[in-house]
């Protein structure tokens, strides 16, 4: 855990930025056709969405794609242009909490529903 | 620790705009939009943990003008990102630099972005019964 990583190993992160990238063209294309699918839908026609394996899987898959890329995208504006230390720590750990928690919160959410009574 | 004087990137203002500068400048503006708009997903989901009447309401605000007005910025975002990122592949790839190509694929990326988003909500709004 270096504090200044993008000084001397940037390309450690551009080949994950490509997969994520490549990742989130038919992952994210699939979310948001099933979104129109789901304009208007009650509780009950969500849940059965969700309790679809195919489904399920993919949302993890799309989820985890997501906020794994914002992380790594969001890194780089922030270390392209906060100057000084401190504040790019910072930034850097907001948006590393930012990414997980959201993630974390996607997915016990969509195990809620899927398998909670 | 050393501390040397490394070169960070240069502000932007001290260039003149161009077609190719105000879209690449775009791609970071909407793929950070697109990351803080996905605590709207996250609004969702777990909305929906809560149970039905929780997710209903859910569902009333993103279909009000307001939630509306986000997710079509948002789809907006999604598309233009989508667009400019494959082209960005291309690039790491080693297409497509010439400057001809360059222009005419910002405007495939903008043509593209504009059509898909108008697409996707006839689609949307043709699901609620709307048109």
């Amino acid at each position: 855990m270096s504090s200044n990583t993008s000084q001397h190993d940037g390309m450690s992160h551009w080949w994950p930025q490509r997969l994520s990238s490549l990742a989130l063209v038919p992952l994210s294309l699939w979310f948001v056709v099933s979104a129109i699918g789901l304009v208007g839908a009650d509780y009950g026609t969500l849940k059965i969405w969700i309790s679809n394996a195919g489904n399920m899987l993919a949302m993890v898959l799309f989820i985890i794609t997501l906020f794994v890329h914002s992380e790594q995208g969001l890194q780089v504006i922030v270390e392209d242009y906060v100057h000084g230390t401190p504040a790019k720590l910072t930034a850097l750990m907001l948006i590393k909490a930012y990414t997980y928690v959201g993630a974390i919160a996607c997915i016990l959410s969509l195990f809620h529903v899927a398998f909670g009574s | 620790m050393t501390t040397h004087k490394r070169p960070l990137s240069p502000h932007l203002q001290i260039y003149n705009p161009q077609i190719t500068s105000v879209l690449s400048i775009f791609h970071r503006m909407m793929g950070a939009a697109l990351s803080f708009g996905a605590l709207f997903l996250v609004y969702w989901l777990s909305a929906a943990a809560y149970g039905p009447e929780q997710f209903a309401r859910a569902q009333d605000f993103f279909g009000s003008w307001f939630g509306q007005l986000i997710l079509f910025g948002l789809t907006f975002s999604f598309f233009y990102h989508l667009a400019n990122g494959i082209r960005h592949l291309f690039w790491d790839a080693g297409y497509g630099f010439e400057l001809s190509t360059l222009r005419m694929s910002g405007i495939v990326v903008v043509l593209f972005s504009l059509a898909s988003t108008a697409l996707i909500w006839f689609l949307a709004y043709s699901q609620a019964g709307l048109i």
